[in-house]
C-alpha cells in the first residue's frame, strides 16, 4: 500500500535532503581547503593518536638531533686536538731520540734541541687548553677555567659530560683530562706533563739517562692519545647512527602522518564536485515539488 | 411525508457539509502547526422515519469530529525521544568539548615539548644563563597551558550544570502545562466536547518532555495522563510536582559541588539524580560526570606527575647560587586534585632564573640534572587513564590519550545520535504520514463537501418550489 504523504512531510523531507547535501558539501569543502582527511580526533581516534604521538616524537627528536650534532662537533674538536697532540709528542719523541742517540751527546746538541722541545711543550699546553664553545675540552665539569695552568697543573675534574643523542641514549662527549693526559686510572698510564718536565730537565742538565727514560713515556702518551681517539671514534659512530636514525624516523614519521592525516586531492575534489552536484539536484528537485499548488489547481 | 421534511433534510445536509467544510478548512489552516493531527468530520445518516409503512431517510448529521491519531506511534515516539534527547545533548556537548580539548591538548603538548626541549638544550650549554631564562619562560607557558585547560574544563562543567538547571526549568514548565491540559481535557469531555486540539497539544508536550527526561506515561480512563520522570511523579491529574536543582557533595563519578536533581513532593525535596537515566537531563549529567570529570582527573594526574617528577630531579641539583634541594614547580602536596589548576613555578624559580638547577654539583659544566629532567619526557610515568592501573605511557602520550578519549566518546555519541535520529525521524515520518494534513486530500474533500452542500441547497430549492405549487392550489 502506498504510504500517505502529508504536506509538511514534503517540506521536512526537502529540508532534510538539502541539509544533508549541504553538510556533505561543507565536509568535502573543508577537506579541500585544508587538504586534511582528519581534522579532529573523533573522525578516527586511533589514527589521530598515532599522528599526534608521531608529531611529539618529531618535535623531541629535532632537539635531540641538534644536541647530537653538537656532540659530534665537540668530539671532532677533541679528536683534532688529540691528533695535534700526537704530532707534537711525536716530534718531541724524534728530538728526544736525536738527543739521546749516542753515549756522549755534546752540550751543543742539547742546546739546539732544548728550545724546540720547550716550544713544543708550550704548544702542548696550549692544545691541552683547547676550548669548544668556550668550554675546555679536557676540563670536565670545570668549564669556566683553563684545563691546565701555565705550569701544566691540571685544573679540571673527572666530570663526564653526557649528551642525549637519541631517545633514551646518551654518550659522553668529553675525554677525562686526568686520564688521557695524566694517565690516571689507566694500566701503565703515563703523565704527559711529568714526561715533558723530565725530558726538559734532562736536556737542561745534559742528563742523557733522563732523556732516554722519557722516550718510553712519550711513546706511552701517544698510545694514550690513540686510546682516546678510539673512544671518540666509538662515540662518533654512535652519534652518526643516532643521526641516521633521526633522519629515518623523520622521513618515516612524516610519511605516516601524511598518510594518516592528509587527504587524497583527487578524491577530495571529485567528492566536492559530486556533493555540489547532489546539492544542486536536491535544491532543484525540491523547488519543483514544493512549487506545486494542489489546492489552487484543484479549486480553480 | 410532508413537503417540509424535504426542507429539513436539505437543511441537515447543508449543516453537515458546512461543518465538514469547517473541519477541512481547519485542517488546511493547521497544515504547518507542529503536533497537529488532522481531523475528520464523521458523517452518519439520521435514523429513518416510517411513513405509510415505508422507511424514509431523514438526512445526515456529523456524529463527531475525530482526531486521526495513533497511540502506539505516540508511545514509541515518547520512548525513542528519551534516547534521542540523551545522545543528542551528549553528541553536541562532546563535539564542542572535543574542539576545545584538541586545541588545548595541542597547546599543552606543544608547551610540554618546548619545556623539555629547552631543558635538553640547556643540558648542552649549562653555563649559558640566558638558556635558564628560556627554560623559565617555557615553564611559565607550560603552567599557563595546564591552568587554561583546567579552567576550560571547569567552565565546561559549570556550563553543563547551568544547562541542567535550564532543562529542569523547561521540564517544570511542560509539566505544569500538561497538568493544566489534563484538567481542561476532563472538563471538555464532561461537557460532551471533543478536546482534539487540547489532546494534540498535550501529546506534543509529552513528546517534548520525553526528550528532556526519561518518562513513563500512563493514561487513566478519564483521559488524564500521569507522568513519572526517573522514579518521581511529576504530573498526576491536574497536579504537577516541580523538580529543582541544588549543589551536592561528591558521590561516585560526580564531583563535589555539581548539580543534583530533586523532586519537591510532599513538602520535602527528594533527590532523584540517580534514577534519571535518559533524556537531555541525564545526557548533561553523564557528559559532566563520565567525560569532563574523568578528563579533569586525568589532566590533574598528568600535571601532578610532571610537577612531582621534575621537582624530584630538580631537588637533586644546584642552582647557580650553589644552593640545592629546591623545587622547580610549586609543591602540590600529596593530592592530585586541582593539580592542573594550581600548577605553577615555585616562588624561587619565579623570582630568579639563576636558581634553576642544571647540575648535581656547583661545577659550572655539570649537566646531569638538566639531562635527568629532559629524560623525564621519555619515561613511561603515567597510567592509561584517570583510573590508574599499570604505568605505561609517557607524559605526551598521556595528553594525547586524554584528547583521543574525548574523540572516542564524541565518535560513539555522534554515531548513536545519527542512529537514534534515524529511528525518531522514521517514527515522526510515520506519525506525519498518518496524522499530518495532506493538502490534495483536503482540497478534494472541500470539493466533495461543497458539491453536496450545493446539491442540498438545490434539494431545498425543489422543496420550496413544491411548497409554492401546493400553496397555489388554494387559489
Amino acid at each position: 500500500m502506498p504510504s500517505r504523504i502529508s504536506t509538511s512531510q514534503l517540506f521536512s523531507n526537502a529540508q532534510n535532503h538539502i541539509t544533508t547535501a549541504r553538510e556533505r558539501e561543507v565536509s568535502s569543502a573543508t577537506k579541500a581547503a585544508t587538504q586534511k582527511e582528519i581534522t579532529k580526533p573523533s573522525q578516527s581516534p586511533a589514527q589521530w593518536t598515532v599522528a599526534a604521538n608521531l608529531k611529539d616524537d618529531l618535535s623531541i627528536r629535532e632537539t635531540i638531533a641538534k644536541n647530537a650534532s653538537f656532540a659530534n662537533s665537540f668530539l671532532t674538536a677533541s679528536d683534532n686536538t688529540l691528533a695535534q697532540l700526537q704530532e707534537l709528542v711525536g716530534r718531541t719523541h724524534e728530538l728526544a731520540i736525536e738527543a739521546s742517540g749516542s753515549a756522549s751527546v755534546s752540550p751543543e746538541q742539547y742546546h739546539r734541541v732544548l728550545p724546540e722541545v720547550e716550544g713544543l711543550f708550550q704548544n702542548v699546553l696550549q692544545a691541552l687548553n683547547t676550548e669548544f664553545g668556550h668550554r675546555p675540552i679536557f676540563g670536565g665539569y670545570q668549564s669556566q677555567q683553563k684545563a691546565f695552568d701555565a705550569e701544566g697543573r691540571f685544573m679540571g675534574d673527572n666530570g663526564k659530560i653526557e649528551v642525549e643523542i637519541d631517545r633514551n641514549l646518551k654518550v659522553p662527549v668529553n675525554l677525562s683530562g686526568a686520564q688521557i693526559i695524566l694517565g690516571e686510572g689507566l694500566q701503565r698510564g703515563v703523565n704527559l706533563i711529568d714526561t715533558y718536565q723530565s725530558l726538559l730537565t734532562g736536556l737542561r742538565e745534559g742528563d742523557v739517562e733522563s732523556v732516554r727514560a722519557s722516550l718510553d713515556g712519550l711513546t706511552g702518551v701517544v698510545d694514550q692519545f690513540s686510546l682516546g681517539r678510539t673512544q671518540i671514534a666509538g662515540a662518533m659512530t654512535e652519534i652518526q647512527k643516532a643521526l641516521d636514525s633521526h633522519q629515518i624516523h623523520q622521513e618515516q614519521s612524516q610519511k605516516v602522518i601524511s598518510e594518516l592525516e592528509d587527504a587524497d586531492p583527487i578524491k577530495v575534489f571529485s567528492d566536492l564536485t559530486r556533493d555540489q552536484t547532489v546539492l544542486r539536484a536536491a535544491i532543484e528537485t525540491n523547488r519543483k515539488v514544493l512549487n506545486e499548488d494542489p489546492v489552487g489547481t484543484l479549486l480553480k | 411525508m410532508a413537503v417540509n421534511d424535504i426542507l429539513d433534510v436539505g437543511q441537515r445536509g447543508l449543516q453537515a457539509q458546512r461543518q465538514a467544510l469547517t473541519t477541512t478548512s481547519s485542517n488546511i489552516a493547521n497544515a504547518n502547526t507542529p503536533g497537529y493531527s488532522r481531523q475528520r468530520a464523521q458523517l452518519a445518516n439520521q435514523p429513518p422515519q416510517t411513513i405509510h409503512g415505508l422507511p424514509t431517510g431523514t438526512g445526515v448529521e456529523v456524529k463527531k469530529v475525530i482526531r486521526v491519531h495513533d497511540d502506539f506511534v505516540q508511545k514509541q515516539l515518547v520512548d525513542e525521544n528519551q534516547s534521542l534527547g540523551n545522545v543528542k545533548i551528549k553528541a553536541e556537548t562532546l563535539s564542542r568539548f572535543e574542539a576545545l580539548a584538541t586545541q588545548e591538548g595541542t597547546n599543552l603538548n606543544d608547551s610540554l615539548n618546548r619545556f623539555f626541549n629547552d631543558y635538553r638544550q640547556l643540558s648542552t650549554n649549562v653555563e649559558n644563563p640566558s638558556l635558564r631564562n628560556v627554560v623559565k619562560g617555557s615553564a611559565e607557558s607550560l603552567a599557563r597551558a595546564f591552568n587554561q585547560m583546567s579552567s576550560s574544563l571547569e567552565s565546561g562543567r559549570r556550563e553543563l550544570d547551568l544547562r541542567v538547571g535550564d532543562v529542569v526549568n523547561q521540564v517544570n514548565i511542560d509539566a505544569k502545562e500538561i497538568a493544566e491540559l489534563n484538567n481542561s481535557i476532563v472538563q471538555a469531555q464532561s461537557r460532551g466536547e471533543a478536546p482534539n486540539e487540547l489532546m494534540d497539544r498535550r501529546d506534543m508536550l509529552v513528546r517534548d518532555l520525553s526528550s528532556k527526561v526519561d518518562l513513563q506515561v500512563t493514561e487513566d480512563q478519564r483521559g488524564q495522563v500521569t507522568l513519572v520522570a526517573g522514579n518521581a511523579v511529576v504530573v498526576q491529574g491536574s497536579d504537577h510536582f516541580e523538580l529543582s536543582v541544588r549543589r551536592s557533595a561528591a558521590s561516585g563519578e560526580k564531583a563535589a559541588g555539581s548539580m543534583s536533581v530533586f523532586v519537591n513532593s510532599s513538602g520535602m525535596p527528594r533527590e532523584i539524580t540517580k534514577s534519571i537515566k535518559n533524556g537531555e537531563l541525564a545526557g548533561l549529567m553523564q557528559a559532566r560526570d563520565k567525560v569532563i570529570n574523568p578528563a579533569m582527573q586525568h589532566l590533574d594526574k598528568i600535571a601532578f606527575s610532571v610537577a612531582q617528577k621534575v621537582n624530584e630531579a630538580h631537588s637533586e641539583g644546584t642552582g647557580l647560587d650553589g644552593v640545592s634541594n629546591r623545587k622547580f614547580f610549586k609543591d602540590l602536596g600529596d593530592s592530585e586534585e586541582h593539580a592542573a589548576f594550581q600548577f605553577g613555578l615555585s616562588d624561587d624559580i619565579k623570582q630568579n632564573h639563576e636558581l634553576i638547577a642544571a647540575g648535581s654539583t656547583e661545577a659550572p659544566g655539570d649537566n646531569r640534572v638538566a639531562l635527568a629532567i629532559s629524560e623525564i619526557q621519555n619515561e613511561k610515568v603515567l597510567p592509561a587513564n584517570e583510573l590508574g592501573g599499570s604505568v605505561n605511557f609517557t607524559i605526551n602520550e598521556s595528553v594525547n590519550n586524554l584528547v583521543a578519549q574525548v574523540g572516542v566518546n564524541t565518535q560513539h555519541e555522534t554515531q548513536m545520535f545519527e542512529h537514534q535520529r534515524a529511528i525518531v525521524d522514521q517514527l515522526e515520518n510515520y506519525r506525519q504520514s498518518f496524522s499530518g494534513v495532506n493538502l490534495e486530500e483536503e482540497a478534494l474533500d472541500m470539493i466533495k463537501y461543497q458539491t453536496v452542500f450545493n446539491a442540498s441547497a438545490k434539494a431545498m430549492k425543489v422543496g420550496e418550489s413544491l411548497l409554492e405549487t401546493i400553496l397555489t392550489l388554494k387559489d
